[in-house]
């Protein structure tokens, strides 16, 4: 299972926006649940780990966590705001 | 419509002399006519009073551009200039003046307050060093009183204009750097809607900064470690201004987004909704934008132009041509198409294509959004490099 990090120069906010501060200009604000992600990314947190805690907390198959997430993800990676450190084997 | 602001400091004087003041030389006798000098303007070494800028704000009034106003937003204390109210008011009438902002110490504002025309103020910087007492240490004895009277007064004066901004300027130094929660506690009740708190590293290159720097040289990660400690007050005093109806107070750091990135990496808690973060702006004075205006009337592209060091390194590269003044001009197009004017566009491009491609900015991630002005980095290097 992978793990991710945000990239050289991003940063998030308490209130939920992420920020490029290599660019400046480039500035999102993540709903509660991006942020909650987000967060435990930051807390070095695995794609399994993030999506059964996120699914405990909101009483929400698995299954539909998992998609959710590898969308999520996936924006965040071609945004350029994440990569991936680590992929389990 | 073009917009050209003019930033002008009627006068280099001034009623303090804190011990953290960058500017100090410029109070020197002798530093004024060796400036003037190099300006090419020697015997014009009386500050301009009001008679003499008439004909100037002639020449504004005709215009076709809009003007803003920025006065004393470098160097001295422009409320204690004789003509100060009599300008600034005058300023306040001319039609293509949109826009009029005033940076001081806050001395003797609240004096002036009721007198003055403030119509099109949309801006009052005043900067407060912390608390009572190290604010009374920095700026001098019973300064912390007065300014109080003039925060308050601009405060009853401004708080039902909702696109009128008061910035407080917070000088960071090593005897201050505790005392920025007592600042945010000095705001907690004003009622202003924006009311940004600009935190300011203090810089040590010159006047009585470079004289006191061991007293107030401040470790960047003991700059965090304070700020870390105050942000908690922002938050709590944010939280009572919204319980009692007030807008939140903003906060801003005169830091390189390097310094934001590793602010915001050290501590996790920061908000956007009340931090401003740094972005990279066009330089006004290359793109035509600004005319700064000495108290002596010599007209320069930006206040940089005024310093020595510039000058000196500006001439050798680009030849020695005298920046135009007041007394002889007669229009606006005259001083930005000046000789004096088209070699500093010139410079600076050259400028910033050489601090761009040489260390330490050639290789770092955040010359995208950097904020740092490039003549400074050429000349005394770059602010953030050690860290």
């Amino acid at each position: 299972m992978r793990r991710f990090k945000l990239k050289f120069g991003w940063v998030l906010t308490e209130d939920g926006y992420l920020i490029n501060l290599t660019r400046g200009d480039e500035i999102y604000k993540l709903n509660s649940v991006g942020k909650e992600i987000l967060s435990l990314i930051s807390e070095n947190k695995s794609e399994t780990e993030i999506c059964k805690a996120m699914s405990r907390k909101y009483n929400v198959s698995l299954d539909v966590v998992m998609d959710d997430f590898k969308s999520f993800i996936t924006k965040l990676v071609d945004l350029g705001a994440v990569e991936v450190v680590e992929n389990e084997k | 419509m073009s917009t050209l602001t003019l930033y002008w400091d009627l006068t280099y004087k001034c009623n303090l002399n804190c011990i953290h003041c960058s500017a100090s030389e410029y109070r020197n006798r002798r530093f004024i006519q060796s400036l003037l000098e190099m300006l090419g303007s020697p015997k014009n070494s009386r500050e301009l009073r009001y008679r003499d800028i008439v004909e100037f704000l002639g020449i504004l009034n005709s215009d076709s551009r809009v003007f803003e106003v920025f006065i004393s937003p470098q160097r001295g204390e422009s409320t204690i200039h004789q003509d100060f109210l009599k300008i600034w008011n005058e300023l306040s009438t001319i039609d293509n003046i949109k826009k009029l902002s005033l940076m001081t110490n806050g001395v003797i504002l609240y004096k002036y307050l009721k007198a003055m025309n403030l119509e099109k103020t949309k801006n009052v910087n005043i900067s407060i060093d912390g608390g009572d007492e190290i604010h009374d240490k920095i700026r001098g004895k019973g300064t912390f009183r007065r300014v109080l009277k003039s925060l308050v007064a601009v405060d009853e004066i401004k708080r039902d204009e909702p696109d009128f901004y008061l910035q407080v300027n917070f000088v960071l130094n090593k005897i201050n750097a505790d005392s920025l929660s007592k600042l945010f506690y000095l705001l907690k009740d004003l009622s202003i809607k924006n009311i940004l708190v600009n935190v300011i590293p203090v810089i040590l290159i010159r006047g009585n900064a470079k004289v006191n720097r061991r007293l107030l040289s401040i470790p960047f990660d003991e700059i965090i470690d304070n700020i870390s400690k105050a942000y908690l007050d922002f938050k709590e005093i944010n939280k009572r201004r919204k319980a009692n109806g007030l807008y939140p107070l903003k906060l801003r750091f005169d830091f390189s987004p390097k310094q934001y990135f590793i602010l915001l990496n050290r501590m996790k808690n920061f908000s956007a909704s009340t931090l401003m973060f740094p972005h990279k702006t066009q330089c006004k004075a290359k793109s035509k934008q600004m005319i700064y205006i000495t108290p002596y009337g010599n007209l320069l592209p930006c206040g940089h132009f005024a310093e020595p060091e510039v000058l000196n390194v500006f001439y050798k590269d680009m030849g020695r041509e005298f920046p135009p003044h007041v007394f002889h001009i007669e229009s606006i197009d005259e001083i930005i198409q000046s000789k004096f004017f088209v070699n500093a566009r010139d410079w600076i491009e050259q400028v910033k294509k050489l601090v761009l491609s040489r260390h330490p900015c050639a290789s770092c991630p955040f010359r995208g959004s950097c904020n740092v002005c490039e003549i400074y980095s050429y000349i005394w290097g770059v602010p953030d490099e050690k860290i």
